[in-house]
C-alpha cells in the first residue's frame, strides 16, 4: 500500500474571509466618502467667517447644513437660502445657482462645496443631499 | 486489517479514561464480533479506532498508521445502529443518492445499485419510502447504504440489536454471504451472545480494555465456560486487574494478520457532489409539505402584514412655503403643522420599512436555523463515506440563499406596489434580498456550529428578537452604544439601505427635519450586508468541518 500522503491544510473558509475583507474595505471606502469631491475639503469655520468674511475670499470649503428658509429666488439665476450649519453657530446665507440646486425644501440637509466670493458671498458650486 | 495499540479515550484531557490501553487486531475477510457487558467500552473502542472521537494511542489499517478518519475513506465504512437516511426518500432514491456522492462511473453506479438492492432483500420495496420501512428493513438499508462505496471493511454498530431472531439471522447470513462472495471484513458490535457461532473472531471488551481475542472455541476454553451465555458472569467473578494480567500473558501482541494493501477509489468532483445534494434537497423540500407550506405561508403572509398598516398607500406630505409671504403667527402655525405631519409620516414610513426588514430576518432565521443541525448525524455519516464538507456547505448556502432571494424579492415587489413606496426598485430589492440572505447565512452558521437544532433555532430567534431594539431606529440607544452595536445589526443596514434609497422623496426630508444622523447609502448598506453574508458563509464552512456526532 502506498504511504498516505499528508493531508494538505484545508482552508475552506478562506475565500469567505477574503470576501469579508473585500466587503469591509468597500464599506470603509464608501463610508469615508472616498473618491467624492467633498471629503478632501476643509469645513467652513462659521464663527470666524461671521466675524470676518473677507479673510476667506477665494477659498473653497464644505458646509454641512440644513435649509432653514429661502431668502430670495430669481428665475434663471438662483436662490439665496438661510442654512443652519451642523457644526453649530448662527444661520448662514448661501447662494445656490439654479443649475446647481434641484428640488430644495425647508428641512433638507445638504453637504455643499462652496467658494467665498467677493463681499463674503458663499457661492455653492455643488451640493449633495444626505 | 484494522488494529490498535494502547488505545485510550479520556473524558477530558488528563481525566477519567473510558477506554484504557486497549490493544486489538481484527481478522481480515471474516466476521469479527466485539462483545462485552453494557457500558464496558465497545462503542468507544470502535469509534476511537475510526477517529470519530479524540484518542490516545495508535490505529493501523493494513499495516499503515491511521492519522484520522479521512485516511479510512473508501477503505472502511461505518454502519450506525439505526439506519440514518432521509425518511422522505424511497429506498432506491436513498441508495442512488449515496452512489452519486461516492462513485464516479455511471455504469458502475447502475450495476452496483441493482446488486445492493437485491442483496439487502429490498428489491420489492425499492419505491417504498424509508420512513415506512420496518426495523429489520431499515437495518438492511443501512448496510446497503454503506456498501455503495464497495469498502473492504465494514464496522457495524449493533445492527442486529432489538430485532426479532429471524431478522437477526437474515442480517447475519447476509454478512456471511458478503464475506464469502466478496471477501469483505465485518467488525460487528453485538449483544446477543447466542449468535456468536456466526462469527469467526471474537473480541471481548471489559471495563474499558480488551481482555480476549480469538475464535468461539478458544473463548469457551479461555474463560472455562460451557457456553457463551455464561461469559459475563465469569467476567464479573474477577477484577479487571485479573483479566488484564491474564490476557497480557496469553496474547501474542506481535502476531498480525496478513492484509492486502488497500486503495481508496476516486470520488466524484466537489461540484458533482454539490449538485447531487442540491437535487436531493429540492426533492425533500417538495415532499415535506409541512415545511414548504410554512415557507410559502410566511413568504406570502409577512408582506400582507406590512401592507395592512398602509392599505391606502402612504400619506401625501405637504411642504413648507419656501418664501415667507404671510405673517409671523401664520408662519409659526404652518411650521408647527408641517412638523407634526412630517413626524407622523416619517414615523409611519420608517416603521413600515423596519417592519419589512424584521420580518425578512425572521424568514432568514426560519430558512437557516435547522437546516444543518437537523440532519447532522446523516451529514457526518455521508462525510465519513466521502462527502466533502465544502460541497455540503456550498449546497446548503445555495439552497437557503435561493429561498431567501425569492422571499426578499417578493417582499420588495409586493409592499412597494401595494403601499406605493417611492424610490428606485433595484437598490431597494437588493437591500431587502441581502437582508434576508445574510440573516439566513448567519442562522445557517448557528446550525453548522451547534449540533442541536433546538439550540441553533433558539439562538436564531434571540438574534432576530434583538434586531429591533439594537438597531436604534425605534428605540434610541445610548450614544456610546450606537456604533458599537450597529455594525452587527442586520435590521439596521436593511432599514438604512432601503430608506437611503428614498433620499429624493419627501418622506426622507420629513425624517431629516429632526434627525441629523448619518443614513448610509444603499450601496454602503449592501456592502455591510454582503460582509454579514461572508462572515456567515465562513462560519458555515468552519462548522461543517468540525466533527459533531450526537
Amino acid at each position: 500500500m502506498p504511504p498516505l500522503k499528508p493531508a494538505k491544510p484545508r482552508k475552506p473558509a478562506s475565500i469567505w474571509i477574503g470576501l469579508s475583507l473585500l466587503f469591509s474595505l468597500l464599506a470603509v471606502a464608501l463610508s469615508s466618502g472616498c473618491g467624492d469631491n467633498f471629503s478632501d475639503l476643509e469645513v467652513l469655520p462659521t464663527e470666524s467667517y461671521m466675524k470676518k468674511p473677507g479673510d476667506f475670499l477665494g477659498n473653497t470649503y464644505t458646509i454641512r447644513a440644513q435649509i432653514d428658509s429661502q431668502v430670495k429666488w430669481e428665475k434663471g439665476v438662483g436662490r439665496i437660502l438661510a442654512v443652519l450649519p451642523e457644526s453649530g453657530g448662527s444661520r448662514l446665507p448661501v447662494f445656490v445657482p439654479d443649475e446647481v440646486g434641484g428640488n430644495l425644501h425647508i428641512g433638507q440637509r445638504y453637504e455643499m462645496r462652496a467658494r467665498i466670493e467677493a463681499g463674503g458671498l458663499i457661492y455653492v458650486e455643488s451640493l449633495r443631499k444626505y | 486489517m484494522l488494529s490498535c495499540k494502547d488505545l485510550s479515550v479520556e473524558l477530558s484531557a488528563g481525566g477519567t479514561r473510558i477506554l484504557d490501553g486497549a490493544s486489538a487486531r481484527f481478522k481480515p475477510k471474516a466476521l469479527n464480533a466485539v462483545i462485552g457487558p453494557s457500558g464496558c467500552g465497545k462503542t468507544t473502542l470502535v469509534r476511537a479506532m475510526l477517529g470519530l472521537s479524540s484518542r490516545l494511542g495508535e490505529v493501523f489499517m493494513a499495516g499503515e498508521l491511521v492519522a484520522n478518519s479521512e485516511a479510512l475513506r473508501g477503505k472502511l465504512a461505518f454502519v450506525p445502529q439505526f439506519s440514518i437516511a432521509q425518511e422522505r426518500l424511497s429506498v432506491e432514491e436513498a441508495l442512488r443518492t449515496a452512489l452519486d456522492l461516492c462513485v464516479v462511473d455511471v455504469a458502475t453506479k447502475q450495476a452496483r445499485l441493482e446488486e445492493i438492492i437485491k442483496r439487502i432483500g429490498l428489491d420489492m420495496h425499492r419505491d417504498k419510502r424509508v420512513g415506512g420501512l420496518s426495523g429489520g428493513q431499515l437495518r438492511r438499508l443501512g448496510l446497503g447504504l454503506e456498501l455503495v462505496g464497495d469498502p473492504q471493511c465494514m464496522v457495524c454498530d449493533e445492527v442486529t440489536s432489538g430485532l426479532d431472531p429471524r431478522s437477526e439471522d437474515q442480517i447475519l447470513t447476509m454478512l456471511q454471504g458478503l464475506r464469502d462472495e466478496r471477501e469483505k471484513t465485518f467488525i460487528c458490535i453485538i449483544h446477543n451472545l447466542a449468535k456468536l457461532n456466526f462469527f469467526d473472531w471474537i473480541t471481548v471488551v471489559f471495563e474499558g480494555t480488551v481482555v480476549f481475542q480469538g475464535g468461539l472455541d478458544a473463548l469457551l476454553e479461555y474463560f472455562e465456560i460451557p457456553d457463551a451465555l455464561h461469559l459475563y458472569d465469569q467476567l464479573n467473578a474477577h477484577s479487571i486487574k485479573h483479566w488484564r494480567e491474564r490476557w497480557s500473558a496469553a496474547s501474542d501482541e506481535a502476531a498480525e494478520f496478513e492484509a492486502s494493501p488497500m486503495l481508496a477509489p476516486p470520488l466524484p468532483s466537489a461540484l458533482s457532489q454539490t449538485w447531487t445534494l442540491l437535487k436531493r434537497r429540492a426533492l425533500l423540500f417538495k415532499r415535506d409539505k409541512g415545511y414548504w407550506m410554512l415557507t410559502l405561508g410566511i413568504t406570502i403572509g409577512f408582506p400582507l402584514l406590512v401592507t395592512i398598516f398602509a392599505m391606502d398607500g402612504l400619506p401625501q406630505l405637504r411642504g413648507l412655503a419656501m418664501s415667507a409671504s404671510s405673517g409671523f403667527v401664520e408662519q409659526a402655525q404652518e411650521n408647527l403643522r408641517y412638523r407634526i405631519d412630517a413626524l407622523e409620516s416619517a414615523s409611519l414610513v420608517t416603521g413600515l420599512i423596519l417592519f419589512q426588514v424584521i420580518l425578512l430576518t425572521l424568514m432568514g432565521s426560519n430558512n437557516g436555523a435547522r437546516e444543518i443541525a437537523g440532519e447532522r448525524n446523516l451529514y457526518e455519516k455521508e462525510r465519513f463515506a466521502g462527502l466533502r464538507p465544502r460541497s455540503y456547505a456550498t449546497s446548503k448556502l445555495l439552497f437557503t440563499s435561493a429561498v431567501a432571494i425569492g422571499q426578499g424579492l417578493w417582499m420588495t415587489l409586493f409592499v412597494k406596489y401595494v403601499c406605493d413606496f417611492p424610490g428606485p426598485l433595484l437598490p431597494q430589492a437588493l437591500v431587502l434580498i441581502l437582508s434576508c440572505v445574510s440573516m439566513t447565512a448567519i442562522c445557517l452558521a448557528f446550525s453548522a456550529i451547534f449540533s442541536s437544532a433546538d439550540k441553533a433555532s433558539l439562538l436564531s430567534v434571540y438574534l432576530v428578537g434583538f434586531q429591533l431594539p439594537l438597531s436604534g431606529v425605534v428605540l434610541a440607544l445610548p450614544e456610546v452604544l450606537v456604533w458599537v452595536c450597529r455594525p452587527f445589526i442586520n435590521a439596521y443596514w436593511g432599514w438604512a439601505g432601503y430608506f437611503g434609497s428614498m433620499i429624493d422623496s419627501r418622506f426622507y426630508d420629513a425624517y431629516r427635519l429632526e434627525s441629523s444622523e448619518m443614513i448610509p447609502s444603499p450601496m454602503l448598506a449592501c456592502g455591510v450586508l454582503g460582509l454579514h453574508f461572508c462572515v456567515g458563509a465562513a462560519l458555515v464552512f468552519w462548522g461543517c468541518h468540525q466533527k459533531k456526532v450526537t
